[in-house]
């Protein structure tokens, strides 16, 4: 449905003509109305009225025709000189709220309509429409000026985005018409996620790997000290090298074979599993503080000097750095396929990231199987709306949110009637977590 | 962040430089217009601009920011709901609180509907076009109730108040551009605007003047073009003559003139005397009356139609027009006798007729060479009018002897019966009252007054004693005013206010309150408009002069059997009755023509003064003959031609002309007239003729077209010579720098010195180098051309340079090679700098007139 939506406001891009334009005719249509009822009440008024209506609409008709010729010809210019146009990306600002990317979009040489404008939309994934702007004159005074503007789309997800195409609408002064073309350009940008505030968590390694040194055979190795220690209190007598005592009466042990803990790995799940069906950008909401809370937390493990590995359903194997893993993370999506109870290795798995969009009895099958060694997280979702919500209700009531996005997403999550059932199924999921062995993080 | 705030604060100065303070501007326009409507405002525009203002400046900031429009304003309107209901409850003083309260209820509508504008034109571009319609919609709909429509008014009002709007759409768009981009430029902001009002008025100019015979046509029919310098009463023509309304409104002054319209030979005398008997001459009856504007009107569908409006200047010379309906209602009628009138036009437009109630013919007749300067036009007309209906019985004087004449009249009236078998459709029609409660005063008084009386004469009279009615100190109550002032209470019906309060005005205020009172009484009536008839001629008699403020307005009461009978209810207006004008000589009557031929022209031969006329209409005498086909030879060897005025010599006839010949004389005036044929036979071969008039065939709707036909060309052609002058202006900026440098180099040719060849020379290169893009800026000259002109041009311009400056500067006088060099320089630097640069290159930077102010400026600096 919503997909529908924006491919219909997408198609509507194309439209010639705007929501001005019938305003225009609605307000012409009542002005008309309004002449005729009033040609039985008052003549004189009916009269004037229909005069000065033709004078107006005179006077608006040839300007319009004006502007409305030069946009033409504008377009046919543009449909000639498609060559001109051109994208440049100038930078990706990830410091700011909304992360977005700054674009200089311009056309080097281009017919200006008369006293209209050129809008330009961008279009990303599929059918989705960043917020317009219009081109402005970037040199002096020609015929055929160089127009642009540098403005930014702002990439409020953190997702993978694909910029498709750029919409060009010539419109004509009171924007009545507008004639659309489209420009295909390939681009891509990825939206990286972000490092929020953790706790800081002690982790113990599981042991993954057995790795044994064998103490080599060093009777055959002579006037070397390197594999013996002084013989301390607490070592086995049995490891006491009597030859070496023999010659010098020293006391010597042989190092001990070792079983090394370092060789082990952090290994972390992550799943993304959800049945549940929320709008897009409830889910995309969610999804960006879940993808942030692994990404936080996986840096902060791989602060310390332990190796640390993260599984989720569609990461790829064998990646090096973390930007690689940054980028995968931004990739992932909500899926139904695999279940997380599949492919989490309990055994193996020292970090477990559970969270409220899974079916208590995922939950269920995933916790039977922990040990008190384990970390399990279990990100409570919902915490991003009631962190939207922090404003008192007066003020809610009487003013709009800074960031309009939340109050389309707040708004989007009120009207969500799934989230009712929701409540129950977490408070069961945080009774199972409380009564499971693993030491358990609920993020609320 | 802070680059953020500052954009935003521009876009909110904006919005209110251009957005609001226009709407604040064209709301406080009409709201005055508005306090001359609505009483309730109270005339109070400017408090009240001032609420609305201020309203819309608050709109504007508080919905620039994050507050939400339907919360934040419904308590906005439960609080002055709250605070209303408050002040309304006030016991102290009840009319206090009634005036605080009202006030109160003004400033929080209009304060109100400022925030919802102010929150619209903030938060929507769409929503310009919303305001603008509503302000088109208020502002024709207060100017057509208030005000007179006048050609002025329109281009001086309602084409700003459209410009308002038109740019109130275009702005609004322009400005949320500006916030889609996240910026804001000022001086490109202004340039658009610059741009747009550019074509706006290109473009105004071209729809006015395309559109201007409607304008004129509507302002004619609709409009009062001349309100308030002419008789209300009369209608001026462009050719400068005047006729009656088609229509009459309560205008707030009337001026009046002692200028002959019009003199009227009326056969009417006292039978058995040569008294003369004075008629009224009707020219139209109001039947209609808007009750919105209070407007009396004709009413082209009346029923029972009785009026005679011929135009008699498209009637044929000697034809003449009869409506025989008109003369059979008239005729069902008792105590008529018929009447008949000459009426020679001085000022009285062509087509207008006027003649006593109820005339049924008209006929065109010459008007006597000597009086052809004063009087243009003449006809003849014939009426039925009643003998109740003498100017005598009509007057409203105190004159005890025409008093007691009128009684004879009453006596009469008594007698006629009710209106119990008088046809309903023509009683409803005749008896309508408004609903209207403005009027609902008008019915209490005429139920007062008709109660005592059971007969419609003693109830009319009863109307026309309450006008004459006396205060103790023995003045009249009512009494006669050109200038009875606006009511004191705006919006107030004029008609109610003179009636009850200033009690002074003209004829059409008298005129339109009787009728208001005899509909209420249910007795059929209508207004009558025309002139009022003075005897002041003691030795012509019959002879009548009438001016300007002879125009008049009176009231035709019907009364069953003896039909329309007019009724003056004016009071005092003794000033008309007895105009102090003398009367002039009477036109000599022509004398009765004997024979006219009219029909279009075949042949002429100018040296035997033959005539052939293909005749179309025929008259012998009394006895007319149309759709004649004869064809006709005329002696008019003798006869004078006359084109409209002026007389013309025979040569100037052309074949297809239309022509009407006309022979006064008796010989002919013998024959029996008995047909066509034998009148045709009798009559010489070819008949001689005295006058000839020579007449295009007046058709109004070719007329029409003809004009509009030639209005519109001259109208595009207008616009043309606009566009072009544009166009030449245009031309002339975008060439100035190029005219400049052809300045220098002629200044530099004929320099005689040295040093001032050098000098024009460096003026001309400098301008040609800047031109190019090269400015000097801050760099010395030497500097200047070393590293910007000689690595680019390699043109010796470093050596000029040195040159012009040694010149200039030192004692030392140049070398004879130096001075070869400044001669040779100018051909040198010039094709120098052709070969260097394209001829698309030079005329792309010379066509930039910005480069050449820019330069000058610099050099007014330094």
């Amino acid at each position: 449905m919503q997909k529908k939506i924006e491919q219909l406001k997408y198609v509507t891009q194309f439209f010639p003509l705007r929501f001005n334009f019938f305003v225009f005719l609605a307000l012409l249509f009542l002005i008309y109305r309004f002449a005729n009822q009033s040609a039985v009440d008052t003549s004189s008024f009916h009269h004037f009225l229909i005069l000065m209506s033709k004078i107006g609409f005179g006077i608006m008709l040839v300007i319009l025709l004006i502007s409305l010729l030069s946009t033409l010809a504008a377009c046919f210019y543009f449909i000639r000189h498609r060559e001109y146009f051109h994208v440049e990306v100038l930078n990706q600002n990830e410091d700011a709220h909304t992360p977005k990317i700054e674009v200089h979009t311009f056309m080097q040489k281009i017919f200006r309509p008369i006293l209209g404008s050129i809008q330009v939309r961008y279009e990303y994934n599929e059918y989705q429409l960043s917020s317009s702007f219009i081109l402005a004159r970037e040199n002096r005074f020609t015929f055929f000026p160089t127009m642009g503007h540098r403005s930014h789309i702002e990439l409020p997800n953190i997702k993978e985005y694909k910029i498709n195409a750029a919409l060009l609408s010539f419109q004509d002064l009171f924007r009545f018409f507008s004639f659309t073309f489209k420009n295909s350009i390939q681009s891509r940008f990825v939206n990286l996620p972000k490092t929020i505030d953790t706790q800081s968590i002690i982790v113990e390694p599981k042991t993954t790997e057995t790795d044994e040194v064998r103490t080599r055979q060093l009777r055959h190795i002579p006037g070397e000290w390197l594999e013996y220690k002084k013989y301390e209190a607490s070592d086995d007598i049995r490891r006491i090298v009597w030859k070496a005592f023999a010659k010098n009466k020293e006391l010597l042990v042989r190092k001990q074979e070792i079983t090394s803990p370092y060789a082990s790995h952090i290994n972390c799940y992550a799943s993304f599993y959800s049945e549940k069906l929320f709008t897009k950008l409830s889910s995309d909401a969610m999804a960006d503080y879940y993808k942030n809370f692994i990404w936080s937390f996986y840096q902060q493990l791989t602060e310390s000097d332990l190796q640390v590995r993260l599984h989720f359903e569609k990461m790829k194997k064998g990646l090096v750095g973390n930007d690689q893993i940054a980028e995968q993370i931004s990739q992932a999506e909500w899926q139904k396929e695999i279940k997380p109870s599949r492919y989490m290795d309990s055994d193996k798995g020292a970090v477990l990231f559970l969270h409220s969009l899974l079916p208590t009895d995922e939950i269920s099958t995933i916790l039977a199987k922990v040990t008190p060694a384990q970390l399990v997280f279990y990100i409570d979702l919902r915490t991003i709306f009631s962190n939207l919500d922090n404003s008192y209700w007066w003020s809610r009531f009487f003013l709009r949110p800074k960031n309009p996005i939340n109050e389309d997403l707040l708004s989007d999550w009120r009207s969500n009637p799934q989230r009712l059932g929701w409540e129950k199924e977490i408070e069961s999921h945080i009774n199972l977590l409380q009564d499971s062995l693993a030491k358990t993080e609920i993020i609320q | 962040m802070k680059n953020i705030t500052s954009i935003q604060n521009k876009h909110r100065w904006a919005q209110l430089v251009f957005l609001v303070l226009p709407t604040i501007l064209v709301a406080g326009f009409l709201l005055w217009q508005a306090n001359s409507f609505f009483s309730i405002l109270n005339n109070q525009w400017v408090a009240q601009a001032l609420y609305f203002g201020i309203g819309i400046t608050v709109g504007s900031l508080l919905y620039s920011g994050r507050l939400r429009f339907i919360t934040s304003f419904l308590l906005i309107l439960a609080v002055f709901f709250i605070s209303y209901r408050f002040i309304d409850n006030i016991s102290v003083g009840e009319f206090d609180a009634f005036f605080i309260s009202k006030s109160f209820l003004v400033f929080a509508i209009l304060f109100s509907l400022g925030i919802f504008m102010g929150w619209g034109l903030q938060r929507y571009s769409y929503f310009s076009i919303i305001v603008s319609s509503f302000f088109f919609l208020l502002s024709i709909y207060l100017l057509s109730k208030t005000g007179e429509f006048t050609m002025k008014k329109i281009i001086l009002v309602l084409v700003p108040i459209i410009f308002y709007c038109i740019y109130l759409i275009f702005t609004a768009n322009e400005l949320f551009r500006y916030k889609a981009n996240r910026s804001f430029n000022w001086s490109k902001l202004m340039k658009r605007l610059v741009l747009f009002f550019l074509f706006l008025l290109i473009s105004s100019a071209g729809v006015i003047l395309i559109l201007k015979n409607e304008i004129k046509d509507t302002l004619e029919q609709y409009g009062t073009a001349q309100a308030n310098d002419d008789n209300s009463m009369l209608k001026k023509n462009k050719d400068g003559t005047v006729q009656n309304q088609e229509k009459m409104g309560m205008k707030n002054n009337n001026k009046r003139t002692n200028e002959l319209v019009f003199c009227a030979y009326i056969n009417n005398f006292f039978e058995g005397s040569d008294f003369p008997n004075p008629l009224y001459l009707t020219s139209y009856y109001f039947t209609k009356f808007d009750t919105l504007t209070e407007t009396f009107e004709r009413d082209p569908l009346m029923p029972f139609k009785d009026e005679f409006a011929p135009d008699p200047s498209a009637v044929p010379l000697f034809s003449k027009e009869k409506n025989k309906s008109v003369l059979d209602s008239a005729n069902s009628n008792k105590m008529l006798q018929e009447v008949e009138i000459e009426v020679y036009k001085k000022r009285l437009a062509a087509d207008a007729f006027v003649a006593p109630h109820t005339a049924y013919e008209v006929q065109p007749i010459t008007v006597e060479k000597d009086f052809q300067d004063e009087y243009l036009h003449a006809y003849r007309a014939k009426s039925k009018v009643s003998k109740l209906n003498s100017a005598y019985f009509i007057y409203n004087t105190d004159d005890e002897m025409i008093n007691a004449f009128q009684k004879q009249r009453f006596a009469e009236l008594r007698k006629a019966r009710n209106y119990k078998n008088t046809d309903k459709r023509f009683l409803d029609y005749y008896t309508f009252f408004p609903t209207s409660r403005k009027f609902s005063n008008f019915k209490t008084l005429a139920d007062s007054l008709g109660n005592e009386n059971e007969k419609t004469i003693d109830k009319v009279l009863a109307i026309r004693s309450y006008f004459k009615q006396k205060n103790p100190l023995g003045e009249g109550v009512y009494s006669y005013s050109d200038n009875p002032g606006i009511p004191g209470l705006p919006g107030a019906s004029k008609l109610s206010t003179f009636m009850f309060e200033t009690k002074k005005g003209w004829c059409t205020y008298y005129a339109g309150s009787s009728l208001l009172l005899l509909r209420a009484m249910k007795i059929p009536s209508r207004i009558a408009v025309g002139f009022l008839t003075v005897d002041r001629s003691d030795n012509n008699k019959g002879w009548y002069w009438y001016y300007q403020d002879q125009a008049h307005a009176w009231v035709q009461v019907y009364f069953p059997e003896y039909g329309w009978l007019d009724f003056d209810m004016t009071i005092g207006n003794e000033e008309a009755q007895q105009s102090p004008k003398p009367d002039g000589t009477p036109p000599m009557q022509p004398p009765k023509a004997v024979v006219v031929a009219s029909g279009n022209l075949i042949d002429i031969d100018t040296a035997l003064g033959l005539l052939q006329l293909q005749t179309n209409h025929f008259l012998y005498k009394e006895k007319e003959f149309k759709n004649v086909n004869e064809k006709l030879s005329l002696d008019i060897s003798k006869s004078k031609i006359w084109f409209d005025s002026l007389q013309i010599s025979a040569s100037e006839l052309k074949p297809n002309d239309y022509v009407t010949s006309v022979s006064y004389n008796q010989d002919y005036g013998s024959l029996p007239a008995n047909s066509l044929e034998t009148i045709l036979n009798k009559l010489p071969k070819p008949l001689a003729i005295d006058e000839v008039y020579v007449k295009k065939k007046k058709q109004k709707v070719t007329e029409d077209e003809k004009s509009e036909e030639e209005n519109m060309p001259s109208g595009l052609l207008f616009l043309l010579k606009i566009l072009l002058l544009v166009l030449f202006v245009l031309l002339f900026i975008l060439s100035l720098p190029y005219l400049i440098l052809k300045g220098y180099a002629l200044r530099f040719k004929r320099s005689s010195t040295n040093r001032e060849k050098s000098y024009r020379l460096f003026r001309y290169t400098s301008f040609y180098l800047n031109q190019l893009g090269y400015e000097q800026k801050n760099k010395t000259l030497a500097e200047y051309a070393k590293n910007d002109i000689v690595p680019e041009f390699k043109n010796d311009y470093d050596r000029f340079a040195h040159l012009h400056q040694q010149i200039k500067f030192s004692s030392i006088e140049p070398s004879q090679d130096a001075l070869r060099f400044l001669d040779t320089y100018y051909s040198t630097f010039t094709d120098n700098i052709r070969q260097k640069t394209t001829f698309k290159e030079r005329l792309k930077k010379f066509i930039n007139p910005r480069r050449a102010f820019m330069y000058f400026l610099s050099y007014a600096n330094n």
